[in-house]
């Protein structure tokens, strides 16, 4: 398995301009609709965003290695 | 009512479900930032009501349950315009959100194989985007790139880590 950038799916771009804060007033209320009214779009929401909370938790994890590895403990 | 201090089980247990409590409310938030805040009022509230907790049940559900009430006492003080869903959409929501927060553990494996496939260019920047105080603004300025441009890879960035986590867990099927 690979993994590009290169002509994401559609629905997972307008929800990563959601999680990155980008995404305007009419687009969030158009996939607020989209979400509500269509099954399969709410199961791949609700999995693009327990995808980006882990993301978010792991990076975290890792930065916090990255200080303390760059700090040493004494 | 005589509170007691919750034991280390109980300790070890919260700490346990903390990736499928902020899962769970990021999803319902649909806010990065508010999900922090939410997480942390969650467990305090966690913390209080212990003794409420009947060992032999599911932890995790009983977390998420009172992390739901958090995650509606700050769309009270939010207001609504600025909101994602309405309230029926997000009891709509609700319930699947929790019983899919429940596989945190199966998605974060997925998703360490799919970081690891990544370019080394891409898994650079994701890893800056997530210093502290690292702003794309200031990533564009050390990458010598315009915001948007680097606003626009982070897009991509998430939506293909999205694809290859959902193949992944596809492939894998239900546990």
């Amino acid at each position: 398995m690979t993994i590009s950038p290169r002509n994401p799916d559609p629905l997972h771009e307008t929800l990563a301009r959601l999680v990155e804060g980008a995404l305007d007033e009419a687009a969030r209320s158009e996939l607020a609709r989209q979400i509500a009214d269509d099954p399969e779009t709410q199961q791949r929401y609700i999995q693009f965003m327990a995808t980006q909370a882990m993301l978010e938790r792991e990076m975290r994890r890792n930065q916090s290695v990255k200080w303390v590895a760059s700090h040493g403990l004494r | 009512m005589d509170r007691t201090t919750p034991d280390g089980e109980f300790v070890q247990r919260l700490i346990a479900v903390q990736d499928r409590l902020y899962a769970y409310i990021f999803s319902l938030a649909g806010d990065t930032n508010a999900a922090d805040d939410v997480l942390q009022q969650s467990n305090i509230v966690l913390w209080e009501k212990a003794d409420q907790f009947r060992p032999g049940t599911d932890f995790g559900a009983w977390a998420c349950s009172v992390a739901h009430y958090e995650v509606l006492a700050w769309r009270k003080k939010r207001g609504r315009d600025r909101l994602l869903f309405d309230d029926r959409a997000l009891g709509q929501l609700a319930g699947e959100v929790e019983s899919f927060s429940a596989q945190a553990n199966d998605l974060r494996l997925a998703l360490r194989h799919c970081v690891e496939l990544m370019p080394p260019r891409q898994r650079k920047l994701l890893d800056m985007r997530y210093v502290p105080g690292m702003t794309v603004g200031k990533i564009a300025q050390q990458l010598a790139r315009s915001a948007a441009s680097i606003s626009q890879t982070l897009y991509r960035i998430r939506a293909a880590l999205a694809d290859c986590v959902e193949r992944s867990l596809a492939k894998e099927g239900p546990a």
